[in-house]
């Protein structure tokens, strides 16, 4: 599915990721765990072909994406963004709608298809009475929530999200990593999380980025006190299933 | 009951832009016949009509709907509600374009350096404007993004409208008294001596056929580049089509009319808070309406104070700036 050879990306002065080699298959939800800045959204985007990778190379089912057009791309990849820049007043519906432009061709307009695509989507994330709201009223949660809906209507092989559960209650936390984790069935999910403890109990494989250096594999290969102590900079302390943090 | 949804917004549509092409018509002919001698209906030959009122009417009807549809474009591609081909400055760049043009060459050439003058001066003034606020539209960016350049880009544009007025203040004076006031007339938006008719008919044409072909990918480029690139749609072409398209109508526009503002601003913000977002109507009903306003505008600059004419850019500014101050207050 998902194979980076040598990955490295920069940020003006500093390279957040060196020599990444990952790979990432249908089935595995992996959270993407690191500090503030330490350059989980830059990954998402190079992943999703939206930024240019200082070296190295990203494949998807074993071709470049630099050699994919975004029509390819947007079957085989999709990106739920970290925040959204709503100018226009629009309907929830045509926001999600425009996810299924991979699917569509000729005039566009939306067929049945589209509709009940757009409509089972909103139900899963518990949105379907909004469906007609306009997009610049809702709050950060439930736009949160749309472009969610919006990536299950695209439904990509590869689902990238940048942070999923911010500006969630800690039901609709639950919810998302519970909807991620049936997706993960099916598709292969990559989220960048903050909840140690969400992705100890929902994701399969974990990727913890640090400065200069990173490691990844199973949750619990990755996850030891020590470890997080030195990339968080505070301590950490295994209760069971769950990490105490102080 | 689902399938019904889509069948009924086609039909709205349908009906909106029936009703629109009705109106739009029937605005035309109504500043076709009317004028400050009062209003009447031609019987044959009639000079008057055929020969000034409808050719104008027609022109100002093309002008309208070149600004209006640029306008749409622009707000569209900036995901900016204050963009227009006269805030930005690409009308203003267009007039000192075709002014520094003609100043140049001989007079039996004149037309032709207006339209040559106007198209290199709008693309010269657009390709300022991306290059200073938003070099991202143009280039091939590193990294794609959803942010807009917003008030660093009307800045701009203001800046490139000054520095055009200077220009044009500046050849002004070095030209000789006798053309002056049918140079200003012109620069002020003037339909009086429009005479070139099948050139913005046809950029007109062809851009809301462009338009329409593209409107759905638009719809999505509405919603940022990098939403736009992440669900299929190639944004790089069609962003630097969408400029030029709206600069080549600008121009067109302008080197028939001058200068007039704020058509493009006006039209398609009430277009869009009357019946929505969607480019597939919207932008169609941006260029009839904004059509039948120009003709309604000059009709108005034509019998307020007849026999007096004034430029048709007064009436359309003296609207256009309490919209655009009103839109400013309430942009974020």
């Amino acid at each position: 599915m998902l194979t980076t050879q040598q990955l490295c990306i920069s940020a003006v002065q500093r390279r957040l990721v060196t020599d990444l080699n990952w790979q990432v298959k249908p089935g595995e939800f992996w959270c993407v765990l690191g500090k503030n800045g330490a350059g989980k959204t830059s990954l998402l985007h190079t992943l999703a072909g939206a930024a240019t990778p200082a070296q190295g190379s990203v494949l998807l089912s074993e071709q470049n994406i630099v050699d994919l057009d975004a029509l390819t791309l947007s079957r085989r990849r999709g990106l739920m963004l970290q925040s959204h820049s709503d100018v226009f007043h629009e309907s929830v519906f045509n926001v999600v709608a425009i996810a299924r432009t991979p699917f569509r061709s000729g005039a566009q307009w939306d067929t049945t298809a589209d509709i009940a695509a757009v409509k089972h989507a909103l139900q899963g994330v518990n949105l379907e009475e909004k469906i007609n709201a306009d997009i610049t009223q809702l709050s950060g949660g439930e736009r949160q929530r749309v472009a969610l809906a919006a990536l299950i209507v695209q439904s990509p092989d590869l689902m990238l999200l940048d942070e999923p559960t911010a500006h969630q209650d800690v039901a609709y936390q639950l919810k998302t990593m519970h909807l991620l984790r049936d997706l993960s069935q099916q598709h292969a999910v990559i989220a960048s999380c903050h909840d140690i403890n969400q992705a100890t109990r929902f994701a399969t494989h974990v990727l913890l980025m640090d400065d200069q250096q990173h490691w990844l594999g199973p949750v619990d290969e990755v996850l030891e006190a020590e470890r997080l102590s030195q990339v968080f900079g505070c301590s950490f302390r295994r209760e069971g299933e769950s990490w105490l943090m102080y | 009951m689902q399938i019904f949804f889509s069948i009924s917004r086609m039909r709205s549509y349908f009906y909106t832009l029936s009703a629109l092409i009705l109106a739009a018509v029937g605005v035309t002919l109504l500043a076709a016949l009317c004028g400050g001698t009062g209003c009447f209906i031609p019987s044959g030959a009639n000079e008057i009509f055929w020969q000034l009122r409808l050719p104008r009417a027609l022109s100002a009807f093309a002008v309208g709907a070149s600004l209006s549809l640029a306008g749409a474009l622009m707000q569209l591609l900036l995901r900016n509600p204050l963009a227009d081909p006269y805030v930005l400055g690409v009308s203003g760049g267009a007039a000192a374009g075709a002014l520094g043009l003609t100043w140049f060459i001989p007079a039996s050439l004149m037309t032709y350096g207006l339209h040559v003058g106007s198209l290199a001066g709008a693309l010269l003034a657009t390709a300022l404007l991306f290059g200073l606020a938003s070099p991202e539209l143009i280039s091939r960016s590193q990294r794609l993004s959803d942010a807009h350049p917003g008030l660093r880009l009307i800045l701009t544009g203001v800046m490139i409208a000054a520095g055009s007025g200077a220009l044009i203040t500046l050849l002004l004076s070095l030209s000789d008294d006798t053309h002056l006031r049918g140079v200003l007339f012109w620069l002020m938006g003037d339909l009086d001596a429009s005479e070139l008719l099948w050139p913005v008919w046809l950029t007109l044409t062809l851009a809301v056929i462009w338009s329409l072909r593209n409107a759905s990918a638009l719809n999505v480029l509405a919603h940022g580049e990098l939403t736009a690139f992440l669900v299929g749609v190639p944004t790089r072409q069609l962003r630097i089509m969408t400029l030029l398209v709206a600069a080549i109508t600008t121009a067109a526009a302008v080197s028939v009319a001058g200068t007039i503002g704020f058509v493009g601003l006006v039209v398609p913000h009430a277009m869009r808070l009357l019946i929505g977002n969607d480019q597939r109507v919207l932008l169609p009903s941006s260029a009839l309406v904004g059509g039948a306003a120009l003709c309604l505008a000059d009709l108005m600059a034509r019998s307020i104070v007849a026999p007096v004419q004034l430029p048709v850019g007064v009436i359309t500014s003296l609207v256009g700036v309490p919209v655009f101050l009103f839109l400013l207050t309430r942009s974020r």
